[in-house]
């Protein structure tokens, strides 16, 4: 399994899934692939790309490596094993159309094992609004990435309030401009730095 | 920072008052200094906002942030070097191009008879405009002309002082727009370039079409941040605060014009036309137009069209009736200051593929070959200016403009703004950061010298007293040890800062890229930096990190758009160039361009550009 995370790590998708494999073969089990293989996997790109050590592009290819063993190890598993971190819905607000940080999110959020509906860019409040009430999310998350745009996220939770939707879904925001101290003052449930902590985050507020 | 202000020292203030550049730090000193008891508690307690900065730079303690720290009492502050915002010293030269001399204002000596020796004649009943004008009108190829009523009401003393001798200046053919006291026959322009980050005027001679003088100053909208966007939310959400923007840009205006007409021994009321240009945000905050529609999409501008506007209307303290003409504008974020370039550059009468950069918080991308015309702008971040990077500062005095470091030893040595020797490791200079050329110089000579690898790490296995873990575990290298500085610490470059460059270069490559496929190519055939940034780049250095499509032909063709505002001040026709080249560009805006994002993310690695080997090409995904 080592050789799993490694080749997932270093981004080396063929060779992750031979390693994959391998280990099924061997009779291994794949929850604990999952949890204790990819997971683990995803958890240490995440801490190599804070420490500095991985950037963007080598994180994409590992979130594809780990995606696509999970995709090799998912058959085996049973229907209510198969590991859902959570619901997340996530798009980038009105006015905005930076799309690169929140696809970064949403494979990740994959890689972590989230059901991720991505509603792509430049949504409106009542757009978001529609697929909470339709997904019935864990998550909503929200990208930023303009000063001028940040606000519309405001707006969105105040939509979500006035459609009842607020008490039952978590919201997470994110995105270059955005600050945690901004994200209290809109009153959402959390901020993320970099798609990893998002990852983090996410966790926290789906076991609560 | 107010009260900083009123005392006269500017700070910086890089990010618009948002708490995350750190570049107003100031240190309050504890105790009784002159009477004075100062003390930490006099100032307001932190806020979230500030106490998240301070966490994330331990080596700060006993700092505030000017912008966020507000005064409750006496207190004793020190504002170190780095946070203070000096004089601009930036490139101002000017290519010199070859253009017939056909102005719009010329300059017409007469002798308006009634008022003459002879005395009172046969048209002695005439009213003093039309005796004049009939004079004009008789001796040049001139027909009805008019004046506005600033020219009428200085008339009558003028002509009766000089005997009716006066030199008038029509403007288009048509408009009487001064009127000088005999023989006068000086006839000044100034063309001036409005960047977000400095201004540039270049006073011409109208008559022989010389170069007088040129003047950089900082745009002193920068205490209002320091990309359009901060500004433009200023604008928008600060009560009056647009007003303020325009009056704090027109101030600066009228000091720079008469400076560029003091070095020339000329006073400003002799300039008698004015051409400007800058990017769509700073024309419309000269002309007082709001910003809003610039800022959200779809990114409408109020006005695109060239406008003649009276230098009046502006305050610009000129001769009242002259005129000022803005060149026009492409869109949103592809300005007048673009369509000067592409003026300058007369990109449409070659037959090579040409990619003019014109590098700044926005780059503005202008391509032409294959019988087109083509422009973009790319957001690629304030890190060229030395933004969003720890060390980094604009070209100011202090400044580290260029870097070596031998690949052997990993020494460094490294040049100063205004100061042409190289560091030796030991004297003292007056380095207090880096600008965008020394950060470019940095990121390539640290790639040549192994100690990043082409995807911007940091290599582990290096060992040099240079290079440093910090208490997170992440890595700087330093360029200036303290003792080589005017400050009391180390100038480094932090891992983070080479992702900062690696995404503002991997925008400019990509937009480029995007630009060249649309008219069926990889690479053009020359490549041409433009403004004062891409001229004091090291071409070895941008060719190094991969910042535009490889090419051997590298120019760097100065203050392009000032240029282009001097073509306009020089002769007219290319006024009518400017105004059907915009009609002719095509423009492309980048979020709407499906490949951009793959092509962004394949650039961000360093070094010329090799396509990722992806596992399935998941970056397609993306
Ligand atoms: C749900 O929870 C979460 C949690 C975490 C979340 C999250 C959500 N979302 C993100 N995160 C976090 O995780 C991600 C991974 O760690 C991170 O995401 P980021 O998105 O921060 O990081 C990405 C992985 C990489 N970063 C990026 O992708 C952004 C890079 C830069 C260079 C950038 C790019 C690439 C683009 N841009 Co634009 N762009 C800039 C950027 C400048 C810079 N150097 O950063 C920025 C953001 N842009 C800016 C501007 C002004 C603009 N851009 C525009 C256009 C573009 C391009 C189309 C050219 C392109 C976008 C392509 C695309 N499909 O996304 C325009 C606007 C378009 C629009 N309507 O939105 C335009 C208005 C200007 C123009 N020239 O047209 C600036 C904003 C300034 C401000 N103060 O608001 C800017 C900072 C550059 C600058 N000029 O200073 C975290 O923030």
């Amino acid at each position: 399994m080592r050789e799993m995370i490694q080749a997932i790590v270093e981004g080396d998708g063929d060779k992750a899934l031979q390693e994959t494999e391998r280990a099924l073969a061997q009779g291994a089990n794949p929850l604990d692939l999952v949890s204790n293989g990819v997971l683990a996997a995803m958890d240490e790109v995440g801490a190599r790309w804070r420490q500095g050590d991985l950037f963007i592009p080598e994180v994409i290819i590992a979130a594809e490596a780990a995606k696509e063993v999970m995709a090799v190890v998912k058959p085996h598993l049973s229907e209510d094993e198969v590991p859902t971190a959570g619901k997340v819905v996530i798009g980038t607000v009105k006015g905005d159309i930076h799309d690169i940080g929140k696809n970064i999110v949403k494979m990740m959020l994959e890689a972590g094992g989230f059901q991720v509906f991505d509603l792509g860019v430049d949504i409106p409040p009542e757009d978001f609004v529609e697929a909470v009430t339709r997904w019935k999310p864990d998550v909503l998350g929200m990208s930023a990435l303009l000063t001028v745009t940040m606000l519309a996220m405001r707006d969105t939770i105040d939509a979500l309030e006035k459609a009842e939707l607020r008490d039952s879904t978590k919201v997470v925001v994110g995105g270059a401009c955005v600050t945690s101290a901004f994200a209290g003052t809109i009153g959402a449930d959390g901020y993320a730095a970099d798609a990893a902590s998002a990852v983090d985050l996410c966790r926290q507020l789906c076991s609560r | 920072m107010k009260a900083c202000e009123t005392l006269g020292i500017q700070l910086e203030r890089v990010c618009g008052e948002k708490a995350t550049c750190g570049k107003c730090k100031v240190r309050v000193e504890e105790g009784f200094h002159q009477e004075i008891y100062s003390s930490q508690k006099h100032l307001s307690p932190m806020v979230e906002e500030e106490r998240e900065f301070f966490s994330q730079h331990s080596d700060l303690t006993g700092y505030r942030l000017a912008c966020l720290a507000r005064v409750m009492g006496d207190v004793v502050i020190f504002v170190p070097e780095d946070s203070r915002l000096t004089k601009h010293i930036a490139w101002k030269g000017l290519t010199e191009r070859f253009v017939s001399l056909l102005p719009v204002v010329r300059k017409y000596y007469v002798e308006v008879p009634p008022f003459g020796r002879e005395g009172v004649g046969r048209e002695g009943a005439r009213a003093d405009f039309e005796s004049l004008v009939s004079e004009i009108t008789t001796r040049f190829a001139l027909s009805d002309l008019r004046a506005d009523h600033y020219v009428l009401r200085a008339l009558p003393s003028l002509l009766r002082e000089t005997e009716g001798k006066v030199t008038v200046t029509v403007w288009m053919n048509k408009e009487i727009v001064k009127i000088e006291p005999g023989y006068w026959d000086v006839n000044l322009g100034v063309a001036i370039d409005v960047g977000t980050t400095s201004i540039a005027a270049y006073l011409c001679d109208l008559v022989n079409g010389q170069t007088l003088a040129a003047e950089v100053m900082s745009n002193p909208q920068i205490r209002f941040g320091e990309d359009v966007i901060s500004r433009i939310s200023y604008a928008i959400l600060a009560p009056n605060g647009l007003e303020e923007l325009q009056i704090i840009v027109i101030d600066g205006l009228n000091t720079l014009l008469s400076q560029v007409t003091k070095q020339a021994g000329f006073q400003p009321k002799d300039i008698s036309d004015v051409c400007i240009v800058g990017n769509t945000c700073m024309h419309h905050f000269l002309l007082g137009l709001t910003p809003y529609g610039l800022s959200r999409a779809p990114y409408r501008a109020v006005v695109q069209r060239a406008l003649d506007i009276k230098a009046r209307e502006l305050g610009l303290d000129l001769s009242p009736s002259v005129y000022a003409y803005f060149l026009p504008t492409v869109a949103s974020f592809v300005g007048a200051d673009a369509v000067g370039v592409m003026l300058a550059m007369e990109p449409n009468l070659e037959a090579e593929t040409v990619l003019t950069i014109d590098l700044g918080t926005n780059g503005e991308l202008i391509l032409s070959g294959e019988g087109r015309l083509l422009c973009t702008s790319c957001a690629c971040g304030p890190a060229f200016e030395g933004g969003q990077v720890s060390s980094g500062m604009r070209a100011t005095a202090g400044a580290i403009e260029k870097v070596r470091i031998d690949p052997d030893t990993l020494e460094v040595k490294f040049q100063v703004v205004g100061s042409p020797s190289w560091s030796d490791g030991q004297r003292k200079t007056n380095a207090k950061g880096i600008c965008g050329s020394g950060i470019i110089d940095v990121v390539a000579e640290m790639l040549r010298a192994g100690i990043i690898h082409a995807d911007g790490r940091f290599d582990s296995s290096i060992s040099s007293p240079r290079l440093r873990q910090t208490a997170q575990g992440t890595s700087v290298f330093v360029i200036a040890w303290a003792h080589e500085t005017a400050l009391d610490r180390d100038i480094t470059i932090s891992n983070s800062d080479v992702r900062a460059i690696q995404l503002a270069k991997a925008a400019v490559y990509a937009g480029a890229s995007v630009l060249l496929r649309k008219v069926g190519k990889t690479l053009p055939d020359k490549v041409l930096l433009a403004g004062s940034f891409g001229t004091s780049l090291d071409v070895d250095s941008c060719r190094t990190i991969g910042l535009f499509p490889g090419c051997d032909e590298v120019y760097a063709v100065g203050n392009a758009a000032g240029n282009g505002a001097r073509l306009c001040l020089l002769n007219r026709e290319k006024r009518l160039e400017a105004e059907s080249m915009v009609q002719k560009v095509e423009h492309l805006e980048l979020a709407k361009e499906k490949e951009f994002s793959r092509i962004f993310l394949e650039a961000l690695s360093l070094g010329q550009y090799k396509p990722l080997a992806s596992t399935k090409g998941s970056m397609k995904d993306l």
